[in-house]
Parts: structure tokens; sequence; C-alpha cells
């Protein structure tokens, strides 16, 4: 037990408590949240916020990481799932679970020092990062989706994108913007099959993993910027979205500095 | 119980670039740092916004102590957290890398002002102390006849967890 961890000390000689320190939400347990799951308690990531009010369905096994088929035919719920993923790693482990939407119970969310969302919609981005914003958590998202225009092959890309508190958020990077939220609120209900695969929703989520760790522990003495990273699945190339490096260096414009802490309401 | 202290690795660097800068007399410069208060499903999550250094002319000399401040700069304070309903904490520097720790006269100081801010603004209050790169608090509940166990986290590039104290 006591060497564990010993082929990830090149992380730093405090990194394994910093590791063993950080509290995670992870916002969604499905193709991606999952993964992220088995990976950070793989690293000794000890305390978790986990939100999935969805059980497991027969359609999740070819991309649910931990889940089995007698999960899908009793309709276990995903948290059920995870937390026998994170305990058969780690017994000791501190999961504080809600089998809600993060909206209908926030406060736990607030007690992060990193979230990861595995979303599907972009409003409910906007929504976490409103409230990681408002309580100085950073927020990492990873998404995937699949486009078809005939006669092409499908093109399959994704990102991850990390919204720091006091730095460039998802609108100042372009991720976000009131059209594609527009957009998206004329197809409510309309969402369609939601394409997911394994190996992609693998790769966004071990890339997220990485940015955590290097942000609780600074190995990389590099990462001092917001990150916004395109994945292209057909091709395999994970890049630097070009957006980024027009904003990177600016303030903020929708999340003042002093736009924080509970919200609160002046009267007229 | 336990208190969560969150402040930005922008504002963290304010205070310490502030508080390095030599005075006259004082061995070591001290401020208040002001807090708006939320809560979490573990307990309250301060988190920092403001910061006053207390002004050269209200150091008081005394060779006993890093640094003594008279009345005015507690007076300015109070009013400061009740005006803003906000925690007030003591702020101070000790000068060097890595977790940091309350020494006993610091732990004396802000048990004083803690409890005696608590009467008049009924917030958490207390103390912070900072090294170059971490920090740790000492914080006063309401009504609590103890600090609470408190853990400063500095959020940026990178994220950094203080000690936890006591």
């Amino acid at each position: 037990m006591t060497d564990r961890y010993d082929r990830q000390s090149f992380l730093g000689a405090r990194a394994q408590e910093a590791i063993a320190t950080a509290r995670v939400g992870i916002v969604g347990l499905g193709g991606g949240g999952s993964h992220l799951v088995q990976q950070l308690a793989h690293l000794g990531f000890s305390h978790y916020v986990l939100y999935d009010p969805d059980q497991v369905e027969e359609s999740n096994l070819n991309r649910l990481v931990g889940a089995t088929q007698t999960d899908a035919l009793e309709h276990r719920p995903k948290l059920a799932v995870a937390e026998r993923v994170l305990r058969a790693l780690l017994p000791e482990v501190e999961i504080d679970a809600f089998a809600v939407r993060w909206q209908d119970h926030p406060l736990p969310l607030r007690s992060c020092d990193v979230i990861v969302g595995g979303l599907d919609s972009l409003l409910d981005r906007s929504e976490l990062e409103v409230c990681a914003r408002r309580f100085l958590v950073p927020y990492i998202d990873i998404g995937l989706g699949v486009r078809r225009i005939a006669p092409e092959p499908p093109r399959m890309s994704g990102q991850i994108v990390l919204s720091m508190p006091g730095y460039p958020c998802f609108r100042c990077i372009g991720f976000l913007n009131e059209e594609d939220l527009a957009a998206e609120a004329r197809l409510y209900g309309d969402a369609g099959p939601r394409p997911q695969v394994v190996w992609a929703n693998g790769l966004l989520a071990s890339i997220a993993t990485g940015l955590v760790v290097d942000l609780v522990t600074d190995w990389t003495e590099s990462l001092r910027a917001p990150v916004y990273l395109t994945y292209d699945a057909n091709s395999g190339v994970v890049l630097p979205h070009p957006r980024l490096r027009y904003a990177v260096n600016r303030a903020c414009v929708h999340f003042p500095d002093d736009d924080i802490g509970e919200p609160t309401f002046t009267p007229l | 119980m336990n208190v969560a202290i969150r402040l930005r690795r922008a504002f963290f660097s304010t205070l310490v670039d502030d508080l390095a800068r030599p005075h006259a007399f004082a061995f070591e410069r001290v401020g208040w740092v002001f807090a708006r208060q939320a809560t979490t499903h573990r307990g309250p999550l301060l988190l920092p916004d403001w910061y006053e250094p207390v002004n050269d002319e209200d150091y008081v000399r005394d060779d006993k102590v890093g640094a003594r401040f008279g009345t005015a700069a507690i007076r300015a304070a109070l009013q400061r957290a009740r005006a803003t309903n906000r925690s007030c904490l003591q702020v101070h520097l000790h000068d060097h890398y890595g977790d940091t720790q309350f020494s006993w006269t610091d732990c004396k100081t802000i048990d004083e002002l803690a409890t005696s801010f608590r009467a008049l603004v009924a917030l958490p209050h207390g103390g912070l102390v900072l090294s170059r790169d971490s920090a740790t608090a000492r914080i006063w509940l309401p009504d609590h006849d103890s600090p609470s166990s408190a853990r400063v986290t500095i959020v940026g590039f990178p994220t950094r967890f203080g000690a936890e104290h006591p």
C-alpha cells in the first residue's frame, strides 16, 4: 500500500498530499464522467461531490466505464456505479453523492476545489460556469459531438475548456455565445440520440484529468492560462483553439471580480 | 465545523506585495482582509474581496512584537466590516515559502480582535497569515467558544491548499 503512488512521485514532493486534499466535483457521470471517476481514483483523489440523476440503461453500456449488464438490467443509478468504482480503489474515500440535477442542490458544489462537467447542453454549461465563478471554483468542461453532412463521413469532435475565476470565461473565448444558446433553446426536447463513443470520451476525460492534476500539483510548472482544446476525433488530433489566443490576455467582462459570493438583490 | 476560505491568486499576490513593503520602524506590516460569506453543505465559505493596509501612521513602536498598531486602525476595520457586512481578517506575512503557521502571539492577538469584532458584527472573523506562496487562517464563528477548523485555498494557476488550522 505504501508504494501505491511511487510511479507518480515525479509529480512532486507535495503532490500526493494535494491530490488527497482536493475535493473534486463531477457533474454528469456518463461517458466522460465515468472515466474521470476511475482515473481520479487511481491517482488518489479522495474527496468527491458527484451529481447525476440518471440510471444505467442498456444504451449506456457502450461507454459507461464500470457499468455492467446487471446494472443496466436493474436500472442501477449511475451514482452507485461511480461509488462502487471509487470504493473498490479507495475504501476510505469521502463521497457526497446527489441523484439530482446540480441546480436543484447547488450548495455542495461550492465546497469543491475544482469542478469537471460532462454536460449535454450549452445552457447547463453556462449555468455551471456562473456557479463556479461566483464561488471561485475552477471549472473544466468536456464535451463530444458528431455531425453528419452528407455525403461526407460523420465528423466527431470535442473540446476541453478550463474556466478559471479571474481569467477569460467561456464567453470571452467564444466557447459559449448567445446565438448558440438561443439555437439550442429552439431545439429544446429534440436533442436526438447524442452519439457518444468510449474512446473519444476516454481521451477527453484523460486530458481533463491531467488538467486537474496539473492545477493542484503544478508538476509541469507551465499551466498558467485558461485552456481551450479542440479534439478532431476523425484525425485523432488535439489542438489549442485559435480563439483562445485573442482572449487570453484580456480581463473577463462577463464575471467582474467583485461579483462573487451569494447573489444579492437590491430593491429599486 | 470546517470553514473554507478561497481567494484568487491575483488577490493573494496583492496582499503579499503590500505586506512585504518595509515599514519605517515596524518589523512587519499588517492589514485587513474583508470577506463575503457564503455557505456550503460542509460549513461557511469566506470569499475575501477587499484589502485595507494599516496606515503607516497607525503603527506604534514596540520592539517586543513584529508590529503593533493603535485603536484607530481597529476602529476603521470594524467600521468597514459593519458597513459592508463582511467578515474581517487581520492579515500579515511570514516571509518564507511553503506552509506557515500562527505564532502564540498571533493567536492571542487574533483571538482578542475576533471575539470583540463578533460582539459588534455577528459574522465569522479572525486572522490570516501568509507565506510567499501559501496561507492559513484562524477563524472564530459567531457563538463558538473556540476557533473553527479552517483551510485556505489560493485559486488560480496553480491552485494551492494551505495547511488546515487549528
